[in-house]
């Protein structure tokens, strides 16, 4: 079976409040840089044995919304690798 | 009537809880998470940090074989009680609303906090300890508590009464001061159905010279009322 890499983008609710993007946010306004907003976010990247990019990316889908991202707090977007976006499989799937 | 104190891999409190509950009479024993927790009249799951608190406090335990076991023991009425990452992991599992996030002052907190009994515990074993209002000083240490959940589910937590405990001041008020890591609605504990859980550590705080006995108070309140006193 071939293999698929996907990539599972995960971000916080924009109602939540972020500490560490806060953390953040102060020290590049310490530093002098005109940033009004910092949000921090997790990329897990997921090597999946599927039937062909679809199958690959519903795989994803399915991991995403029931472990990688906890749907209370977070929100999550699953991309395909560049080389399938370039031969027109996979890419952005949600 | 046996309590089962259930031990993850980065589990921490394990032996503390244990100890706790056998001082208070029961019969305690900790089950690691491969073994099946058998004829366990009620199951604790105790604080640490599970799986080291990868992805998230709670997420790779509440994925495991172990809390599928806990989730049919739930459905079937045998009280679950979860403490600190216990909570995490209850929450992670669906088991109870919201969720843990990272505390407001992004501080691993470990101080003694006030906590107010929202609600009295099902079973009606007429204990005075642990009825609404009751104030309760124990210990936290975390630095995932902070309890978030959507506004929906805010409404339906309030309108179900499944606040078991908020922190609060030493009189019982609540006040954004008392409030040591940010959570919503001042909740340190919530109740559902017979699972419960809280940040704070009713194990660390059963004797004097541990600082309080309130934690006793609270565990055998739990206990009592649960049907799960032996």
């Amino acid at each position: 079976m071939p293999h698929f890499k996907r990539v599972v983008a995960v971000d916080l609710k924009p109602a939540l409040l972020d500490p560490e993007g806060e953390a953040i946010l102060g020290v590049l306004k310490h530093l002098g840089y005109p940033v009004q907003d910092v949000r921090v976010g997790r990329r897990i990247q997921l090597t999946v044995s599927a039937d062909g990019p679809d199958d690959a990316s519903a795989l994803a889908t399915e991991m995403a919304g029931r472990v990688l991202a906890n749907p209370v707090m977070e929100t999550f977007r699953v991309e395909g690798s560049p080389d399938e976006r370039r031969d027109g499989a996979g890419g952005s799937v949600r | 009537m046996s309590v089962a104190v259930l031990v993850f891999p980065g589990s921490n409190c394990d032996r503390d809880a244990e100890r706790a509950l056998t001082e208070l009479g029961l019969k305690a024993r900790r089950v690691w998470h491969r073994d099946p927790l058998g004829d366990a009249d009620a199951v604790v799951l105790p604080g640490g940090f599970s799986y080291g608190d990868y992805l998230r406090s709670g997420a790779l335990a509440a994925h495991s074989p172990a809390i599928a076991e806990v989730r049919s023991l739930a459905k079937r009425g045998v009280p679950i009680l979860g403490i600190c990452n216990g909570f995490q992991i209850l929450c992670e599992a669906g088991l109870l609303p919201g969720a843990l996030t990272v505390n407001r002052s992004r501080q691993f907190r470990c101080t003694w906090e006030h906590v107010r009994v929202e609600r009295a515990l099902p079973g009606g074993y007429g204990e005075d300890a642990g009825k609404p209002g009751t104030v309760w000083s124990l210990p936290i240490a975390h630095r995932e508590g902070r309890w978030w959940a959507d506004a929906e589910t805010r409404a339906t937590v309030a309108g179900e009464g499944e606040v078991w405990l908020r922190y609060c001041g030493p009189d019982g008020s609540l006040a954004d001061a008392y409030n040591p890591n940010g959570s919503l609605d001042h909740v340190a504990g919530l109740v559902r159905g017979r699972v419960m859980a809280l940040m704070p550590h009713p194990e660390r705080a059963t004797d004097a010279w541990l600082g309080g006995t309130d934690g006793a108070q609270l565990l055998t309140a739990w206990a009592h009322r649960m049907g799960a006193a032996s």
